[in-house]
């Protein structure tokens, strides 16, 4: 045996001294050390001398002598909880940490929710403004692929249109910035009627997820009534803003 | 004989039969007999509480040493809390290893035993009390502490060897004043280091 293996048996010694005689661990340890010469044998020897004392030490504490009859007087001073207690109250541990969850997820939820209205109620009133300024067209066409050709480039997400009434007629478009925010404004005409359709990058504002179809009331606008209808369509967000009290049927999305 | 009556006869067999050892291992493991005897009579006092959850009559020494950890686990939490204060040990003039022991040296030994047990981190005193005070296999130690077995063997084992040289260097010092601060008991401790003082 080398010196490191010698080592390794003084470590398992420590290790198994503790173990019951019998154990198949430590009778492989005492059958080493019997076939090893040096001093192994007495540092074994010594080892099992020196647990026994410390078992002996360790022991050597009196409780105080009045402690028993203290702990048995505990039963005088109160009652043990029933089992059907315990179970309750397990049961309500548990509807409790389900009502906590519950009322944090619906928390965290309400709280994107409000922060998004508030985001989309923001950008239909940065439309609206813009929509009742009437920016001068940069390009005016009624060709969708004229418009776009000439806007094309100038803005870092691609330029789309969504699916609208076949009787909008285009009257043209330009890139405009509102709140520090690019978006592509097209003006569209139908039944008499001037619509602005916006369209912009969510992420500018905020907005990481898809936006469904829904109508935004705006701060009320002291020229005329105005309604802006927000929405996700093919990965790009819109504001489409209506003059006029009511909003079409196949505007307001259906 | 009603519910009520069976449960203080058990109540009552469990203070005769386990009321010393659970102080024995409180007091070993805080190494204050006032703190000991308080975390013995809330463990009676919980386990009064909650005798009914007790399912097998027979693991009821376990079961109240499981109750007693965990009241000492809220005992080394709150301690922590507290301001630290040094306490000093004051053994002048005692030396347990020259000659044969005289009786103020074997109280001296004591004395440094429980100094030594005070310095040693949690995760390898509570094996070893297991086994060394509580009688308990390693196995067993293993099954209660939720341990592979080589894991308890290890800390049994570094934990005798620093109880070990902690007393063997303070034998060669047969004139010291030792200043003993409680370990440190959260993480940040690399495997090798064992105790958390002097």
């Amino acid at each position: 045996m080398n010196a490191e293996e010698i080592e390794q048996l003084r470590r398992r010694m420590g290790e198994v001294a503790a173990l019951p005689h019998e154990d198949a661990k430590r009778l492989a340890v005492v059958r080493q050390i019997s076939q090893v010469e040096g001093p192994l044998e007495q540092e074994w020897l010594e080892l099992l001398r020196e647990d026994e004392r410390m078992r002996l030490e360790l022991a050597r504490v009196t409780p105080p002598p009045d402690l028993e009859q203290r702990l048995l007087a505990i039963p005088q001073q109160i009652k043990p909880r029933t089992r059907w207690l315990l179970r309750t109250s397990r049961w309500v541990s548990a509807l409790a940490a389900v009502l906590v969850i519950g009322l944090a997820l619906w928390g965290v939820t309400a709280m994107k929710n409000h922060r998004l209205s508030r985001t989309l109620g923001d950008i239909a009133t940065l439309a609206m403004a813009s929509h009742e300024t009437q920016p001068d067209l940069a390009v005016a066409s009624s060709d969708w692929q004229v418009v776009r050709t000439a806007l094309d480039g100038s803005l870092y997400f691609p330029i789309d249109r969504p699916k609208l009434d076949p009787s909008f007629k285009l009257l043209g478009g330009k890139v405009v910035k509102l709140a520090g925010a690019s978006m592509v404004y097209t003006r569209w005409e139908s039944a008499g009627r001037t619509y602005s359709l916006y369209q912009f990058c969510g992420k500018d504002f905020g907005i990481n997820a898809p936006v469904a179809r829904q109508e935004i009331s705006p701060r009320p606008s002291p020229k005329a009534r105005c309604n802006v209808i927000v929405w996700t369509e093919d990965h790009c967000d819109y504001a489409l803003v209506i003059d006029g009290e009511t909003t079409p049927a196949w505007a307001s999305g259906a | 004989m009603g519910r009520r009556d069976a449960k203080r006869t058990m109540y009552k067999s469990w203070v005769r039969e386990y009321a010393a050892d659970l102080y024995r291992c409180a007091f070993r493991l805080i190494g204050r007999a006032d703190a000991a005897e308080e975390i013995v009579q809330e463990t009676f006092y919980e386990a009064w509480r909650s005798i009914d959850s007790l399912r097998d009559p027979a693991k009821a020494k376990p079961w109240l040493l499981k109750i007693l950890r965990h009241r000492y686990a809220h005992w080394v939490r709150d301690e922590s809390r507290r301001p630290k204060t040094g306490m000093v040990l004051d053994l002048e003039g005692s030396n347990p290893s020259s000659g044969a022991e005289e009786p103020g040296d074997v109280m001296a030994r004591r004395e440094w035993l429980q100094a030594a047990l005070n310095a040693l981190e949690d995760r390898y005193k509570v094996p070893f009390i297991l086994v060394f005070l509580e009688g308990f296999t390693c196995e067993q130690a293993g099954e209660f502490l939720e341990l592979p077995l080589g894991t308890v063997l290890s800390r049994i084992h570094r934990g005798r060897r620093f109880l070990r040289e902690y007393l063997n260097r303070d034998e060669r010092l047969p004139h010291a004043t030792l200043r003993i601060h409680r370990p440190q008991r959260e993480g940040g401790e690399p495997e090798s280091h064992v105790g958390g003082a002097p």
